[in-house]
């Protein structure tokens, strides 16, 4: 059986902050109750974010394309930070460089043909770690074709979107497919948005959700059942406000 | 080299595996459990289990693909390729099988169901099955079968609300469901706020909108035999995960302890078996390959096939036992009438005001309206047969798999990002469970060309979605559409959207793991391949048990039946089969 999860230590009661007004912001014995599996604990000081990240299955020009396409999806704002800040392509790259990205899970005897019709799903050769780097390139080239020479990350976000419209649409040419029904630009894109997605919601011990904001974002609490706060009291209380600071399975949030 | 005789095999050790063992060693009979996967999983190996990419994503507790996957061709002429990530549904491994990672929706099928051929030509004239559809009686009625969903509910605890008790229909129950001798053995489920709303609105609709039974204890549990289990903590992880407080029934915490308890239950893991051994008339023995990879043979004078309903078939094709289904003559049984379901895409509301806590939940937590499902309504001015279940769930909406946003909003970018903030808590969706009955040309095989890593063809699936289905699923959701239009919602995704199904079955979308058929099971030889019993016609040492006998499939979710069945062959082995061995029909 494959896990490609990596270790952690075992799971104790961690911290647990309500975010806002805190008693206020639940209703009166609830509040209570929350309140008294989150007390006690220091919050502890915001992580310190690694500046610069290295890389195990990307090269550096690989990653900039990543990011690049990455933070089209999810982009900054003045609400908070874009998908690579949050650790979407640390989390691309480890993955790619584990299990996952050596094709763990992934059936992969031959013979390998291009489905004549939708609905077969991937059939290349190439596990993910081959794929990415197979098409990654590709989409710069794409890039220096139409915009002078120049890569994705120094387009400006219009003509960026631009590209993510063409790869959307099938219209790039990835060098993988003879037909519309094998894999185009349109499959790969799907498939990045699932891989961006992961980053941002992941559990923060893969690399990437960093420092929750990825789940802070949507006002998802991540694992309830970290903090000793299973849902069995709260269930039926429909209109009992219930915003925490959310909080992985990793006690300190910290990727291991 | 032949390992000592005993009196039965399972192959497998999912819920059929683990309730023949059960049944069988209580009754005295030895019993050896192989399972090709891990040993036994209890609520403590689930203590870390939340996390939606290991679990969800990369599917931990499903079957390996990068090993044993399915080929599919759409029909008779198309390439069959390799689903080479699984995805559309998915079997589980190891002890406990899908029992382990599954939601825990535990429904009984509707009396109409079991004779769903009869049924629609003696209410709409025979010519009201479309050309090529293959539906069948079962061979057995709902009457029949109802002591045995009994037993199944009260071991495994089965959360509900009754509609009909020995024809009295209850209110706040299902009206469309059989009618049970008995209440269910506990109470429902805590309702969810968004269940509310659903129920709510159905039911000024007119519809009859009821809670969804479920395998989740909403208190601790007794069960008769003496297996106590706490209670659900709505934690919102139940599908594909591993239940870390033991509320969910899944085998290692009833039926598997039950056999170990017994001394007569002998469970092998990493057991993987290629062949049953046989004569032409009897089952002599199966062979595996252990841990090790050395080839074993382990004689039993009764084998029950209980792996997943592909494993069955495939164990039957590749041991040249019974003759292979041929769709172009309709002659042959083993791969006939494989069936699946529809869950096309779902009606929306989205809502600005609302917070349904999203990420609370349990598995089978949900108000399901049952009212356009089977032939709980009337067919006469349509142009589909069969129906679904509409299903509002609160099951815990994850977020890397879980968030919506309205069918204007484009698939990433700045509005993309501010719809999943602004949607995440206040989304309800209305699922469509859909049938998809059973057709002359599909049917599961052996592949010609692809096979598993230890050699043997993989099964080649011939399976699409036909227009009836699609006819269903447009009508399914233009009433759910109906159904979320009249929530009043801020945003809808609904008329226009709701009902639809990609233009040929789809295997990178998840949809249910709800296959059937290939083993079915029926009154005569010449269009089944079991008895009532699940017991081969031509081999009566051999029971192949498991949605594999479902002639077609329902628009509900399989397990209650696929459990009642085991039930009721066991007794039937333990009763009659042991004292004298043969053809348990005919």
């Amino acid at each position: 059986m494959t896990d490609d999860r990596p270790r952690r230590p075992p799971r104790t009661l961690s911290r647990r902050r309500l975010l806002g007004g805190g008693a206020a912001a639940l209703g009166g014995g609830l509040a209570a109750t929350v309140l008294s599996r989150a007390g006690g604990e220091a919050d502890p000081a915001p992580r310190q974010v690694a500046g610069t990240q290295r890389l195990r299955a990307l090269s550096p020009a690989e990653a900039a394309t990543a990011g690049a396409m990455a933070d089209r999806v999810f982009p900054p704002d003045a609400q908070s930070p874009g998908a690579t800040a949050i650790g979407v392509v640390a989390y691309l790259d480890g993955q790619l460089a584990g299990d996952w990205g050596a094709g763990a899970r992934l059936y992969r005897h031959g013979p390998f043909v291009e489905p004549s019709d939708s609905g077969h799903g991937y059939q290349l050769p190439l596990n993910p770690r081959e794929l990415y780097k197979h098409v990654l390139p590709r989409i710069e080239s794409y890039v220096a074709g139409r915009y002078g020479g120049r890569a994705l990350a120094e387009l400006a976000a219009a003509d960026q979107d631009a590209v993510m419209t063409a790869l959307e649409a099938g219209d790039v040419d990835l060098g993988l497919a003879d037909r519309s029904t094998g894999f185009t630009s349109a499959a790969f894109f799907t498939m990045f948005l699932e891989n961006v997605a992961e980053g941002l919601f992941a559990d923060p011990m893969y690399g990437g959700n960093r420092d929750v904001q990825g789940w802070r974002w949507i006002d998802y609490p991540g694992d309830p059942m970290a903090y000793g706060d299973p849902y069995f009291g709260f269930f039926s209380s429909w209109h009992v406000s219930y915003h925490v600071e959310p909080t992985g399975m990793s006690p300190m949030d910290e990727p291991i | 080299m032949a390992l000592d005789r005993v009196d039965a095999v399972c192959i497998g050790m999912g819920w059929t595996g683990g309730i023949m063992a059960a049944e069988l060693t209580k009754a005295g009979m030895t019993v050896v459990g192989l399972e090709r996967g891990g040993g036994q999983r209890n609520s403590e190996d689930f203590q870390q289990d939340h996390d939606e990419l290991a679990y969800s994503v990369r599917g931990q507790l499903y079957q390996d693909f990068s090993t044993e996957a399915l080929t599919l061709r759409h029909d008779l002429r198309e390439r069959a390729l390799p689903i080479r990530r699984i995805a559309s549904f998915c079997p589980g491994t190891g002890v406990g099988g899908a029992g382990v990672h599954w939601n825990g929706q535990t429904f009984r099928y509707h009396p109409s169901d079991f004779r769903m051929r009869s049924e629609t030509i003696e209410r709409y004239g025979a010519g009201k099955i479309p050309d090529g559809m293959s539906i069948q009686d079962w061979g057995i009625t709902y009457e029949e079968l109802e002591p045995y969903y009994d037993r199944f509910e009260y071991m495994a605890g089965i959360a509900g609300r009754a509609g009909n008790i020995r024809g009295a229909i209850r209110p706040g129950g299902n009206p469309f469901e059989g009618a049970r001798d008995r209440d269910y053995a506990l109470g429902p489920m805590q309702e969810s706020y968004a269940g509310a709303v659903f129920g709510e609105t159905a039911a000024q609709l007119g519809y009859h909108p009821f809670p969804q039974p479920s395998a989740n204890l909403p208190e601790a549990y007794v069960n008769p035999q003496g297996v106590s289990r706490s209670h659900c903590l709505y934690c919102g992880f139940c599908e594909n995960y591993g239940c870390e407080v033991g509320a969910k029934a899944d085998p290692n915490v009833t039926v598997i302890p039950e056999a170990m308890k017994t001394g007569r239950f002998e469970l092998r893991t990493g057991a993987n078996v290629v062949r049953i051994v046989h004569d032409g008339k009897q089952g002599k023995a199966v062979q595996y390959y252990d841990r090790a990879g050395r080839l074993q043979e382990q004689p039993a004078d009764v084998i029950l096939v209980t792996a997943w309903v592909f494993n069955n078939a495939r164990l039957l094709l590749v041991s040249d036992i019974g003759e292979p289904y041929d769709p172009q003559t309709g002659r042959g049984v083993i791969g006939r009438n494989y069936a699946y379901q529809i869950m096309p895409t779902p009606a929306r509301a989205f809502f600005k005001d609302k917070d349904f806590h999203p990420f609370m939940g349990s598995g089978a937590n949900g108000v399901v309206v049952d009212d356009l499902n089977a032939d709980n309504f009337d067919h006469a001015g349509l142009d589909f047969i069969g129906g679904g279940a509409l299903i509002a769930e609160s099951t815990g909406i994850r977020p890397i798999l879980g968030l919506q946003v309205p069918p204007d909003v484009p698939k990433w970018g700045a509005r993309w990002k501010q719809s999943i903030r602004d949607n995440y808590r206040g989304t309800l969706s209305v699922l469509i469970q859909g049938q998809s009955p059973s057709y002359r040309t599909h049917y599961l095989d052996l592949d010609p060309t692809y096979r598993d890593a230890a050699g043997l063809p993989l099964v080649r699936m011939t399976f699409d979605f036909q227009d009836n289905e699609r006819r269903m699923g447009a009508y399914l959701g233009a009433k759910s559409a109906d159904i979320v239009r009249a929530m009043n919602p801020d945003a809808v995704a609904g008329h226009g959207v709701a009902g639809a199904l990609e233009p040929h079955y789809d295997v990178t979308r998840y949809q249910t793991t709800h296959n059937t058929g290939g083993v079915i099971m029926g009154s005569d030889p010449q269009h089944s391949a079991v008895n009532t019993y699940q017991q081969l016609w031509d081999f009566p040492n051999i029971f192949v048990i498991g949605a594999s006998s479902f002639p077609q499939n329902a628009g509900l979710n399989p397990t209650g039946t696929v459990a009642a069945l085991a039930y009721r062959t066991a007794e039937a082995i333990v009763d009659r089969y042991r004292r004298r061995p043969g053809p348990l029909v005919g």
